[in-house]
C-alpha cells in the first residue's frame, strides 16, 4: 500500500511539473500584452519597456520559467502582476472561500443523493418514478438560471441572505452560512442528481445479489441490509461519481462565484487567465492539478477501506 | 498619466465622465457643506486596484487610490482643478515654471509632515513611474525653495500638468515609505481617508476609514466607505438592489436602469466618458496609399450618418461626435458637427477628385470593441468605394500589429480624461497615434494652447479642435455616457472626471 501510495505521489509530482510546465510556455507565447493592459492604451513605449523590465519580463523566456520554477521549490510563488499580492498569499485567502461553497455543497451532495438513491432503490414504483423524474429535472435546470432565481427570491424579495460576497466563519458562522448556502445549492444540484443516480442502480445490483438472499434468510432486518450492507457495497462506484464531481465544483465554482461575487479560487482563476497574470495563472494551475491528485488518492484510500477488495487489486 | 490612463481604462469599459480642469491661480475650494455622519458607502469596482504605490498605480477607478492619497492639487465633481496640497499655485509669465504654496500643518497617518520636500520627493518618483512618467515627461525639475514652497521647472508649456497634478499623478506619500515594497499594499498618505487592513480583503473588498485629521476631513460626510470587487454586472445589480450597495455610476443602458423601482431608486444620465471612433492611423499612406489624402479622409468622415448611429446603434446615453474633446470641456463645439454632415455626394466627389472613383481595399481588425460597429463601417464605406477586409485579430495581437503598422484603420473606443489637454494629448499618442503624426500647423496649435493662460486655454484647444476636425485627422462616431443608479439613501452628482474620489457622493438628507 506504501508502495502504491509513494508511486501515486511521485506520478502526482510529474504531472505538476509537466502541467505548470506547459501553462507557462503557453501563456508565453500567447504573447499577451502585460504591460499595455497595466497602462493603457495611451502608453509610449518606453513606459511599457519600464514596466516590462520591472515584472521581469523583459529577460528571456527560459530564465523566467528557471526563475519561477526555483522561487516556488523555495516557497514562492510569486507575485501578481495584477494585484501585486504575493500568490500563495492570494491562494491561501480565497482557497477558503471556494472550499467554503464546495465543502457545503458536497455535504449536501452526499445526503440529498444517498437518501434520494436509496429510496428509489428500496421502494421501487411510483415513488422510484417521482425520484426519478425530480432528479432528471434536477440534472437538466441549468445552475445559472436557478442561481438568478435564488438571488431573486431569497435575497432581493425576502432579504433572508446577501445577494453578494463572503463572510469568514471566524467573523459570523451564522454569516458565513448565509453567504455561502445559495452558492452550494446552485453548485450542487446537478450533481446531486447523477449522484443519486449512480447510488440507485448500484443499490438495486446489490441488493439483487446473493449474500443479499442470504442475510434475509438469516433474518438480517430489511435497513440493516439496505444501509449496513448494501449501501457500503454500492458506495464504490458513486465514491468514483463524486471524486469527479468534486473536482468538477471547483471548476463549476468559477461561474457561481462570478453570480454571487465571492472572492474565491474561481474569480481568481478566471481573471489571472483573461489578464495573462502569469504568477498567479502558474499558481492555479500548481493547485488545480495539486488537487486533482490529492483528491484521486484520498479517493484510492477510501475505496480501500470501504472495499478491502480494492486495497489488493 | 495616471488620470489618463486610469480613467482611459475605465471609462471606455465601463461608464465615466472626464473633462477639463482649466483651473485659476488660487483655486476655489472643495467644501461640499455636508454634514458629517457616522455612515457607510457601499460603492462597487470592476476589478482591483494593481498597486498602491507611487508612480505605478493602474486601473480604471482611482477612487480607492485617491482616498489614500492627498494630491498635490484636487479635481471637484464639475471637474475643476481645486486646492489639495498645494493651497495655491502660479505660473510665471511664459509658463515654465509652476509654484506651488504648500499647505501647512498637514500630516501622513505616519504622524511624518507634508511638506515642500515630501511633495518633491512623491513627483520625483512619479517622473519615473511606469504610469506616471508620460504625463510629466514636461518636467525637468521639482525643487523645494523652502519648507512650503516648490518650484516645478517645465522645459516646455504643458496645460495637462495642473489636471495631472489633481489625479493620481500628483499624489503624495510619506516620504519613509514611497518606494518601499509594502507600499504596493499599504500605501501611507494624508487623504481623506485610510485604508483600514484589518477589514480589508485584497481583490475583494477595500475598507476605507475617514482620516479626521486630513486637511479637508468635513468634506467627506462618510465615515467608512466600503469599496466591493464586482467584475459581473448582473451581480453589482443585484447588490445594489438587496442593499449591499449604494450607487452603481455604470449601472448600464436606459433599459437597465429603468428596472429599478423609483420608489427605492434615482436613476439618471451621466455625463459624456468616451468616444468611439475610426482611426485614422496611416496618415503617411504608407500601407493604404489613399489615406495620404486629407479628401479621402473628409470623404470617410462624410460617409457616417452619425445621428442614425447614435440614435440607432448605440442608443439612449450615446451622441454623434465628430471630435476628440469631451462635450463636457470647452474645446468641444457643437457648431463643429456641421463641418462632417452626412453628404454621400459630396464625399463620393472627394474621393473621385482624390483619384479614387472606384475606391480602393482597407484591411481593419476586428475585435471585441468593433464588432458592433462593423456592419455600419462596412455599410457606409462601401457606400463611397471603400471595401473593408475585417481580420479578426485576439485582443492580445491588436496592440503590435497596431504598433507594427499592419492596418491603415482602426475602430476603438477612448475614454475622456479629464482636460482637454489631456484629451488631446492621448488621442495624439499611444495606438491612436502609432506614428506619431504631426505638421507644422497642429504643432503650432498645440504650442499655443499649451502656452495659453486659463482664460485663454478653452479658445485654444478649441481652435485646436477645428484643425483636428477639418483635417479629418480621424473620424469620431459617437460619444457615450451611460446611466447610473443610486439609491435613495445616498445623494449622486454625476462628476465631469469619473472615478477620482468620493466627493460625488453625499447621504440623501445632506444639505
Amino acid at each position: 500500500m506504501i508502495i502504491f501510495l509513494l508511486r501515486r505521489i511521485g506520478a502526482g509530482l510529474v504531472l505538476i511539473f509537466v502541467v505548470t510546465a506547459f501553462t507557462f510556455f503557453l501563456t508565453y507565447g500567447a504573447n499577451i500584452p502585460v504591460a499595455r493592459n497595466l497602462l493603457g492604451n495611451s502608453a509610449n513605449a518606453e513606459q511599457i519597456a519600464t514596466l516590462n523590465a520591472q515584472l521581469g519580463l523583459d529577460k528571456p523566456i527560459f530564465e523566467q520559467y528557471f526563475r519561477w520554477l526555483t522561487s516556488t521549490l523555495h516557497g514562492d510563488l510569486g507575485t501578481s502582476y495584477f494585484t501585486n499580492q504575493p500568490v500563495a498569499e492570494a491562494l491561501a485567502a480565497r482557497l477558503p472561500v471556494t472550499l467554503s461553497v464546495v465543502v457545503v455543497a458536497s455535504i449536501i451532495t452526499i445526503l440529498v443523493s444517498c437518501a434520494l438513491g436509496v429510496a428509489s432503490a428500496a421502494r421501487g414504483g411510483i415513488i422510484d418514478s417521482i425520484l426519478q423524474g425530480i432528479s432528471t429535472i434536477a440534472f437538466v435546470f441549468p445552475g445559472i438560471v436557478l442561481g438568478i432565481l435564488l438571488v431573486f427570491i431569497f435575497a432581493i424579495q425576502l432579504q433572508w441572505v446577501p445577494a453578494i460576497g463572503y463572510v469568514p466563519f471566524a467573523e459570523s458562522p451564522s454569516a458565513w452560512f448565509l453567504s455561502i448556502i445559495m452558492p452550494a445549492v446552485v453548485l450542487c444540484i446537478g450533481g446531486i442528481a447523477a449522484m443519486a443516480a449512480q447510488v440507485r442502480g448500484s443499490l438495486i445490483d446489490e441488493l439483487g445479489r446473493e449474500y443479499v438472499r442470504t442475510l434475509r434468510s438469516r433474518g438480517t432486518s430489511e435497513r440493516s441490509i439496505l444501509l449496513k450492507h448494501a449501501l457500503r457495497n454500492a458506495a464504490g462506484p458513486a465514491l468514483t461519481t463524486f471524486s469527479l464531481q468534486f473536482i468538477g465544483m471547483f471548476g463549476a465554482a468559477l461561474f457561481i462565484e462570478k453570480i454571487f461575487a465571492l472572492p474565491g479560487y474561481g474569480t481568481y482563476a478566471f481573471n489571472a487567465t483573461i489578464q495573462g497574470d502569469l504568477p498567479a495563472m502558474l499558481g492555479v494551475s500548481l493547485f488545480g492539478v495539486g488537487l486533482v491528485v490529492v483528491v484521486n488518492l484520498l479517493v484510492d484510500i477510501a475505496a480501500g477501506w470501504l472495499n478491502p477488495k480494492a486495497r489488493t487489486s | 498619466m495616471r488620470t489618463k490612463l486610469a480613467t482611459r481604462a475605465a471609462a471606455v469599459t465601463i461608464v465615466a465622465a472626464f473633462t477639463l480642469a482649466g483651473c485659476s491661480s488660487g483655486g476655489g475650494s472643495s467644501q461640499n457643506n455636508a454634514a458629517q455622519v457616522d455612515r457607510t458607502l457601499q460603492l462597487a469596482i470592476t476589478a482591483p486596484p494593481s498597486n498602491f504605490s507611487i508612480g505605478n498605480w493602474s486601473g480604471g477607478d482611482a477612487t480607492l487610490f485617491n482616498s489614500v492619497y492627498e494630491d498635490v492639487l484636487g479635481f471637484g465633481v464639475d471637474g475643476k482643478v481645486e486646492p489639495g496640497i498645494a493651497e495655491t499655485w502660479e505660473y510665471n509669465n511664459d509658463r515654465t515654471q509652476l509654484t506651488l504654496h504648500i499647505r501647512k500643518g498637514m500630516k501622513f497617518t505616519d504622524d511624518t509632515p507634508v511638506d515642500a520636500q515630501a511633495v518633491v520627493a512623491s513627483l520625483e518618483v512619479a517622473r519615473k513611474g511606469a504610469s506616471t512618467s508620460q504625463n510629466l515627461s514636461a518636467v525637468t525639475s521639482v525643487k523645494a525653495t523652502d519648507g512650503s514652497t516648490v518650484v516645478v521647472a517645465l522645459s516646455q508649456p504643458d496645460a495637462a500638468l495642473l489636471p495631472s497634478l489633481a489625479s493620481t499623478v500628483g499624489a503624495v506619500g510619506a516620504t519613509k515609505v514611497l518606494t518601499a515594497e509594502s507600499s504596493k499594499l499599504e500605501p501611507v498618505g494624508s487623504g481623506p481617508y485610510v485604508l483600514d487592513k484589518s477589514q480589508t480583503t485584497v481583490g475583494s473588498t477595500y475598507t476605507l476609514v475617514r482620516n479626521d485629521g486630513n486637511w479637508n476631513a468635513k468634506a467627506y460626510p462618510f465615515k467608512k466607505v466600503v469599496v466591493k470587487v464586482i467584475p459581473d454586472a448582473t451581480a453589482a445589480q443585484n447588490a445594489l438592489r438587496s442593499g449591499q450597495l449604494d450607487v452603481l455610476p455604470a449601472a448600464g443602458t436606459k433599459e437597465t436602469v429603468a428596472q429599478f423601482p423609483q420608489s427605492q431608486f434615482t436613476t439618471g444620465e451621466n455625463k459624456a466618458t468616451a468616444f468611439g471612433a475610426l482611426w485614422i492611423v496611416d496618415r503617411e499612406g504608407k500601407l493604404v496609399p489613399a489615406l495620404k489624402d486629407s479628401r479621402v479622409r473628409e470623404a470617410i468622415n462624410l460617409a457616417f450618418d452619425r445621428d442614425s448611429i447614435a440614435k440607432n446603434l448605440t442608443g439612449p446615453g450615446s451622441a454623434p461626435t465628430n471630435q476628440v474633446f469631451s462635450p463636457s470641456g470647452q474645446a468641444f463645439s457643437k457648431d463643429f458637427l456641421s463641418k462632417t454632415p452626412f453628404d454621400l455626394d459630396k464625399a463620393r466627389k472627394l474621393m473621385a477628385e482624390a483619384g479614387y472613383a472606384d475606391g480602393f481595399t482597407v484591411t481593419m481588425p476586428s475585435t471585441p470593441v468593433s464588432t458592433t460597429f462593423e456592419s455600419t463601417l462596412t455599410q457606409s464605406l462601401s457606400d463611397i468605394g471603400i471595401k473593408v477586409k475585417w481580420e479578426t485579430v485576439p485582443f492580445q495581437d491588436f496592440y503590435p500589429k497596431v504598433f507594427g503598422g499592419n492596418y491603415g484603420m482602426f475602430f476603438m473606443y477612448n475614454g475622456y480624461s479629464g482636460s482637454d489637454a489631456q484629451d488631446v494629448k492621448a488621442s495624439l499618442s499611444g495606438i491612436f497615434n502609432p506614428n506619431q503624426n504631426t505638421t507644422p500647423e497642429l504643432q503650432k496649435l498645440l504650442a499655443a494652447a499649451n502656452s495659453a493662460s486659463e482664460a485663454d486655454q478653452g479658445a485654444a484647444f478649441r481652435a485646436v479642435n477645428n484643425y483636428l476636425v477639418e483635417q479629418s485627422w480621424n473620424a469620431p462616431l459617437n460619444s457615450t455616457s451611460g446611466y447610473y443608479v443610486a439609491s435613495n439613501k445616498v445623494k449622486y452628482t454625476p462628476p465631469v472626471s469619473y472615478g477620482q474620489n468620493v466627493k460625488p457622493y453625499a447621504p440623501a438628507d445632506s444639505k
